[in-house]
């Protein structure tokens, strides 16, 4: 009986977030301000990180909410302030139809998708295992050990980006004169 | 009723979805890159879920490389917008076709 109930006050929880997460993503697409559609972007992802939770990966959540809502998000909203996104004109004809086609595509696709992650429990009975807890602890300590070498070529890709950003974005004072 | 595995699936494939739809709707770079992110992150979810489901943490820590993709992904396309806008003046992807012919 009080399984029964915290089932469903897990349910409602699990709908709640899951339909905040789909909304905001919808408006993100959606919205004809990029400003605006990152702010959605940030409630989409703090939503992400609420199903994460309830995954029981919880360092999984604190690192969502901080390097996605935080840092990364950050990095659009400075770079919406450095250049003008104001500056649009209308596209050409030709192109805009072939959004109109885009969109029921990318509508198909979902579908298509739902449809086959919906298919999962009747491909195989489910189990319930006991639920991994996603500390820290667990966490790190995976990372050291079974998935070493993922993590330092990992660390290497994120120094290459880094040098690769700095490139990119410089300043080339000595070709403009 | 209990929350099994298909209703996260369900909702990844719902954000993977709506992120597809933006990369091919939109013509703001900047949106562009934001529907990326949507779309990373609805793997992300269905790596985690996995990962619950089978009593396993690899798939977290999993999650937690494609997030430095992630992130390594934004830095580099940014960086990209930044030498585009100064070089085109625009961040429309219609209007950024020096590669055409």
């Amino acid at each position: 009986m009080a399984a029964e109930a915290v089932n469903w006050i897990y349910a409602a929880g699990f709908y709640t977030v899951a339909g905040i997460a789909v909304l905001s993503a919808l408006i993100v697409i959606g919205a004809r301000n990029p400003v605006i559609s990152a702010v959605w972007l940030v409630v989409c992802l703090v939503a992400v990180a609420g199903i994460y939770a309830m995954l029981h990966a919880q360092f999984l959540a604190m690192v969502q909410i901080l390097v996605y809502a935080g840092a990364v998000m950050v990095l659009f909203v400075m770079i919406m302030m450095l250049i003008d996104i104001g500056k649009f004109e209308p596209g050409r004809k030709s192109q805009k139809i072939l959004r109109v086609i885009a969109a029921p595509f990318g509508v198909a696709v979902t579908v298509i998708l739902v449809t086959l992650a919906g298919q999962i429990s009747k491909v195989k009975n489910v189990q319930w295992p006991e639920p991994p807890e996603g500390t820290s602890e667990k966490i790190g300590g995976m990372l050291f050990t079974k998935y070493l070498l993922p993590f330092e070529v990992l660390s290497l890709l994120l120094l290459a980006a880094v040098i690769a950003a700095i490139y990119l974005a410089r300043r080339r004072d000595r070709e403009e004169s | 009723m209990r929350i099994g595995p298909e209703y996260y699936l369900v909702l990844s494939a719902v954000l993977f979805g709506i992120g597809m739809t933006g990369v091919l709707v939109r013509r703001n770079v900047l949106v562009i890159l934001m529907s990326i992110e949507l779309m990373l992150n609805a793997a992300n979810l269905s790596l985690v879920t996995f990962s619950r489901f089978s009593g396993d943490l690899s798939g977290q820590v999993f999650a937690l490389l494609v997030m430095v993709i992630a992130a390594c992904e934004v830095a580099v396309g940014l960086a990209i917008i930044i030498s585009l806008f100064r070089n085109k003046d625009t961040v429309d992807v219609d209007r950024i076709n020096i590669m055409k012919w």
